[in-house]
C-alpha cells in the first residue's frame, strides 16, 4: 500500500506538488493526467524517494518498485547488447559473478515481442523498441509496484498497444501500477482509476468520474508557472483521495 | 662571509619561505658593495676575494641546475639593486641577454681558451684548476674597479686564493700523469669536464650533449653502451643534478661501474662540497681514485 | 631480418627492456582508454596527469629518487583529485567536467609551487616525466603490479560499472551506490598515469591511454574485443618506435605517438566502425 499524507514538494520553498493526499491499494492500476509542468513526475520521483518532501510523509510498504522514467538519462550510445540491458533489472541477485540465467532473459524478450534483439547493440534500437527493452527489463526485475512516466508517448500504436496490455497482465496477476499517461482516451480505455494532478489533486477516484469535462477543463487549465512574488501558503490540507 | 641564496633545501621550510619574504640581513657597512652572482661557484671565488666588503647573493643555489634557471620577479629585482653581477659567460646564462643593466655584468671566464663542441662554446671553465687563476682574476679586477680603496686587500687574497689552485694543479697533475693512458677514460652525465679532461689529458664521454632538454635516442644510448663496451671503459660518473637512471643502465649493459659523484655546476650541501676549492680537489680526487682502482 | 628486427633487443638490455615495459601497459591502459572515451571523459587523462605533480613532488623532496615514494604521492594526489571533484559535482550537481578541472588546475599550481620552492632541480622533471629508454626493474614491477592490478578489478567490477555508464539512475533505485564503481574505475586511471609517468611520460602515458583506444573504435563496437585487440596495437606501434629510434635517431617516445596518430588518421578513413571512406562506397544491401 502506497500513502501520501499532505505532501509537498518543491524547490526553493516553491512547490511543484502541494497538499497532496492520495492512498493508492494493492493490485490497482492508476493513471495520472495534467498539464506540463503539474508535478505528475515529481510526484513519482517523490514517491521513488528521489526528491525529498518539504512537508508531509510517504510511505511505501510495496517490497519492491520499479521505474521508468520520462526523460531517459541512458546512454544509448555505449556499446552493450540489449540482452546486457536487460539482464540489468537481475544485479543484485546475481551480484558480481553469478551467472546470468539465459533462460530469464530470452522469457523477458519474448514477453514484449523482442525475441532476435538480444544481441543487438542498444545504438541500433529505435524508440519503440527502446521502450520494450525497458519494459523487460522491468519484468525481470518483478517488483509489486510500478511506476512509469509517459511511457507511451513518442512510440507507435502498435507497440502502444502491446505494451499497455502487457501492463494489464501484469495488473491481473497482482501489480499495482501507477502510470502518468498524457492520451485520454487510452486513459479511459484501460485504466480504472486516475488522479487528476494539477499542482494539487484537482480530482482522483473511478476514471469515468474523475474523467468529466469540468474536472478536465480545470486541471488543464491552470498556469503551471511558479510566481516568484508567491505569498506563503496558508492552504489546509486537502481533501483525502483514495482510489478506492 | 655567507652567501645568500633565497632557495633552501628542506621542504617545510620551503613552504614557510614561501608565505614570508626571506630576508636574512648581515652587518653591511655603507661602502660594501653588493653583488649578485649567478651560481654558487661564483659566489665563494667572489667572496673569497672581497672578504668583508661585499654582500654577495647567489641566484642559484645550492646542488641546483644552472643549466635551466628561469629568473623570478624577485631574482630580477635582486638583480636591479645589485652593484656588481658576476656570470660566467659563454652563453651558460642566456637570460642574462634580457635584463638592463648590461654594464654591470661581469664575465668571470673571459680569457679562458674556449672548447668548443657542435658550434656551442663549452661554459663550465670553473671545473678545472688551471682555468681558477682566470676566473680569479677577473672578479678581481671588477672588484677593484667598483671600490679601489680596497683593491690591494683584493689582489692580495686573489693571490693566495691562486697559490692554493697552484698547488692544487701541480699536486693532481703529477698522480694523473703516473696512470696509464687507457685508465683515464670515463663516462660522465652531461659535458661539463671538457676543460678538466683537456687540461689533464682525460678521455670523458658525456652522456648527453651540454644542452639538457633533447631527449635522447635509441641510437645514441646503443652506441654509447657499443663505445664503451669496445673502448673497454671502466667508469662512468654520476653527477649531484643528475638523473642516475642512464649511468645505471649503462652500468647493467656493460662492464663499466660507477667511480663516484661528481659535483659539475653546483656547489652541494652533500658530500661538503660548499666551496670551489672543495669541489675541483674533490673532483680531481674522485676521478683519480676511480681511475687508479679501476682494472 | 633476425638481424634487423630481433638483434637490437637481444644485444641492448635497455631495448629489450623498454619493449617490456610497453607490453605491460598495453596490456591495460587502452582497456581504460576505452572506457574514457566510450563515457566522453577523454581528456581526463591529460587533467589528472597533470594532478598527479604536487604528490609526485612532495614524494621527492621527502624522499628523494624513490620510485615507490613517488608513484605514492602522485597517486594520493590524483585520487585526492578525482574523489574531490566527483564530490562536488554530486552535491553542488553543477558537471563532474567543470569540477575536475578546478580540481586539477589547483592542483598543478601546487605541484609547480613546490617544485619550484626546493628548487629550479630540472632533475626533478625528468625524473617524473619518465624516459623509456631507462626503465629499471624497479619499474617494471610497479608495472606488472598495477597491470595485474587494473585487470583484475576491471574484470570484478566490470557489471555494475557498465551499468552505471549506462543508465546510473537505474542502480541508484535499486539501492546500489554506481558512483562508487566509477570512483574505482578512475582510481585505477590515475594508477595507470602514475606507471606510465615513470616509465614513459605524460605525454606517452595519457597518449597510450586514449590513442589505441580511440583508434579500435573506428574499427570495432564490441567492448571485449576491443579490450583484447588494442594491446596489439600499442605493441606493434612501441616496437615500429623502438626500431626507427634505435636505426633513425629519433626520440622514442614522440615517434610512438606519431605512430599511433598516423595509425589514428589512417582508421578515420578506412575503419570499418564509422570510417570516411565507407560512407562513399556503396554496396548492395541485404534483404533484411
Amino acid at each position: 500500500m502506497l500513502s501520501l499524507k499532505n505532501v509537498t514538494v518543491g524547490y526553493d520553498r516553491h512547490p511543484i506538488i502541494h497538499h497532496v493526499n492520495l492512498s493508492v491499494e494493492k493490485g490497482q492500476m492508476v493513471a495520472i493526467i495534467g498539464p506540463n509542468g503539474g508535478g505528475k513526475s515529481t510526484l513519482l520521483r517523490s514517491i521513488l524517494n528521489e526528491l525529498v518532501p518539504m512537508e508531509g510523509a510517504i510511505e511505501n510498504s510495496f517490497k519492491k518498485t520499479g521505474y521508468i522514467p520520462q526523460l531517459f538519462n541512458v546512454n544509448h550510445s555505449f556499446p552493450v547488447s540489449v540482452g546486457f540491458f536487460v539482464s540489468s533489472a537481475l544485479i543484485k541477485q546475481v551480484g558480481l559473478f553469478k551467472t546470468v540465467n539465459k533462460k530469464l532473459i530470452n522469457e523477458a524478450l519474448s514477453a514484449v515481442k523482442l525475441e532476435g534483439f538480444k544481441n543487438k547493440y542498444l545504438s541500433t534500437l529505435s524508440g519503440g523498441q527502446f521502450q520494450r527493452a525497458q519494459f523487460a527489463r522491468i519484468y525481470l526485475q518483478k517488483p509489486d509496484l510500478l511506476l512509469l512516466d509517459e511511457p507511451f508517448s513518442a512510440i507507435d500504436q502498435k507497440t502502444s498497444q502491446e505494451l499497455i496490455n502487457l501492463l494489464k497482465q501484469w495488473n491481473n496477476e497482482g501489480k499495482t501500477i501507477i502510470t502518468v499517461m498524457h492520451d485520454l482516451n487510452m486513459v479511459r480505455e484501460h485504466f480504472p482509476y486516475t488522479v487528476a494532478l494539477a499542482k494539487e489533486v484537482i480530482a482522483c477516484g473511478e476514471t469515468d468520474k474523475v474523467l468529466t469535462e469540468e474536472v478536465i477543463l480545470n486541471t488543464f487549465s491552470l498556469n503551471m508557472a511558479i510566481n516568484p512574488k508567491a505569498e506563503i501558503c496558508h492552504r489546509k490540507s486537502a481533501e483525502d483521495c483514495h482510489t478506492k | 662571509m655567507e652567501i645568500r641564496s633565497i632557495k633552501t633545501p628542506g621542504f617545510i621550510k620551503s613552504l614557510f619561505i614561501a608565505l614570508l619574504t626571506l630576508s636574512v640581513s648581515f652587518e653591511s657597512k655603507a661602502e660594501d658593495i653588493n653583488i649578485v652572482t649567478t651560481n654558487t661557484i661564483l659566489a665563494d671565488i667572489t667572496s673569497e676575494v672581497t672578504g668583508k666588503h661585499a654582500v654577495i647573493y647567489s641566484l642559484v643555489g645550492y646542488d641546483e641546475e644552472v643549466h635551466a634557471f628561469n629568473p623570478k620577479p624577485s631574482d630580477l629585482k635582486k638583480l636591479k639593486e645589485a652593484d656588481i653581477i658576476i656570470a660566467n659567460g659563454k652563453n651558460l646564462e642566456g637570460w642574462l641577454s634580457r635584463i638592463d643593466d648590461k654594464n654591470k655584468i661581469v664575465e668571470a671566464s673571459k680569457g679562458i681558451k674556449s672548447i668548443k663542441k657542435d658550434g656551442y662554446e663549452d661554459p663550465h671553465g670553473w671545473n678545472s684548476p688551471y682555468n681558477a687563476n682566470i676566473y680569479i682574476d677577473n672578479i678581481a679586477y671588477a672588484a677593484c674597479a667598483k671600490i679601489p680603496a680596497y683593491c690591494n686587500e683584493f689582489k692580495d687574497n686573489a693571490n693566495k686564493y691562486k697559490q692554493t689552485f697552484n698547488e692544487l694543479t701541480i699536486k693532481y697533475k703529477q698522480l694523473y700523469d703516473a696512470l696509464p693512458q687507457e685508465n683515464k677514460k670515463a663516462i660522465t652525465a652531461h659535458d661539463a669536464f671538457g676543460y678538466l679532461a683537456r687540461d689533464f689529458e682525460i678521455t670523458f664521454i658525456p652522456i648527453k650533449g651540454v644542452n639538457e632538454e633533447t631527449e635522447i635516442s635509441a641510437q645514441i644510448l646503443a652506441q654509447i653502451i657499443k663505445q664503451i663496451r669496445e673502448s673497454g671503459i671502466k667508469v662512468i660518473f654520476i653527477e649531484n643534478i643528475s638523473n642516475t637512471h642512464f649511468a645505471e643502465q649503462l652500468t647493467k649493459e656493460t662492464s663499466a661501474t660507477i667511480g663516484g659523484e661528481l659535483i659539475s655546476d653546483s656547489l652541494s650541501k652533500k658530500n661538503s662540497v660548499d666551496t670551489y676549492y672543495k669541489m675541483v680537489d674533490y673532483n680531481l680526487k674522485t676521478v683519480y681514485e676511480a681511475f687508479s682502482s679501476a682494472k | 631480418m633476425y638481424e634487423i628486427l630481433i638483434q637490437p633487443f637481444v644485444e641492448y638490455g635497455f631495448m629489450f627492456k623498454s619493449l617490456l615495459g610497453c607490453v605491460l601497459i598495453s596490456l591495460c591502459a587502452p582497456m581504460l582508454g576505452l572506457f574514457l572515451i566510450l563515457k566522453k571523459m577523454s581528456l581526463t587523462g591529460d587533467a589528472i596527469s597533470h594532478a598527479i605533480l604536487p604528490g609526485v613532488a612532495i614524494g621527492y623532496a621527502v624522499a628523494g629518487l624513490s620510485v615507490t615514494i613517488m608513484t605514492l604521492g602522485g597517486f594520493i594526489a590524483g585520487s585526492l583529485v578525482i574523489v574531490l571533484s566527483g564530490f562536488v559535482s554530486r552535491y553542488t550537481k553543477k558537471g563532474e567536467d567543470s569540477a575536475l578541472a578546478v580540481f586539477y588546475l589547483i592542483s598543478l599550481a601546487l605541484g609547480i609551487l613546490i617544485i619550484s620552492l626546493n628548487g629550479s632541480n630540472i632533475d626533478l622533471l625528468s625524473i617524473l616525466f619518465g624516459s623509456l629508454l631507462t626503465i629499471n626493474d624497479e619499474c617494471l614491477i610497479l608495472l606488472s603490479s598495477i597491470t595485474l592490478i587494473t585487470i583484475v578489478t576491471m574484470l570484478v567490477i566490470r557489471r555494475p560499472f557498465i551499468i552505471d555508464c549506462i543508465d546510473p539512475d537505474f542502480l541508484i533505485h535499486n539501492d546500489i551506490n554506481g558512483h562508487h564503481y566509477h570512483i574505482i574505475f578512475m582510481i585505477l586511471v590515475v594508477l595507470n598515469l602514475i606507471a606510465g609517468f615513470q616509465t614513459i611520460g605524460t605525454l606517452m602515458a595519457v597518449g597510450l591511454l586514449i590513442l589505441p583506444a580511440a583508434i579500435i573504435r573506428l574499427w570495432l563496437n564490441n567492448i571485449v574485443l576491443s579490450c583484447l585487440i588494442s594491446p596489439l596495437i600499442v605493441i606493434i606501434s612501441c616496437y615500429c618506435g623502438l626500431i626507427a629510434s634505435f636505426y633513425y635517431n629519433y626520440p622514442t617516445t614522440p615517434i610512438i605517438i606519431l605512430a599511433l596518430g598516423l595509425l589514428y588518421l589512417i582508421s578515420v578513413f578506412l575503419g570499418t566502425n564509422g570510417g570516411i571512406l565507407w560512407k562513399y562506397v556503396r554496396l548492395k544491401h541485404l534483404d533484411s
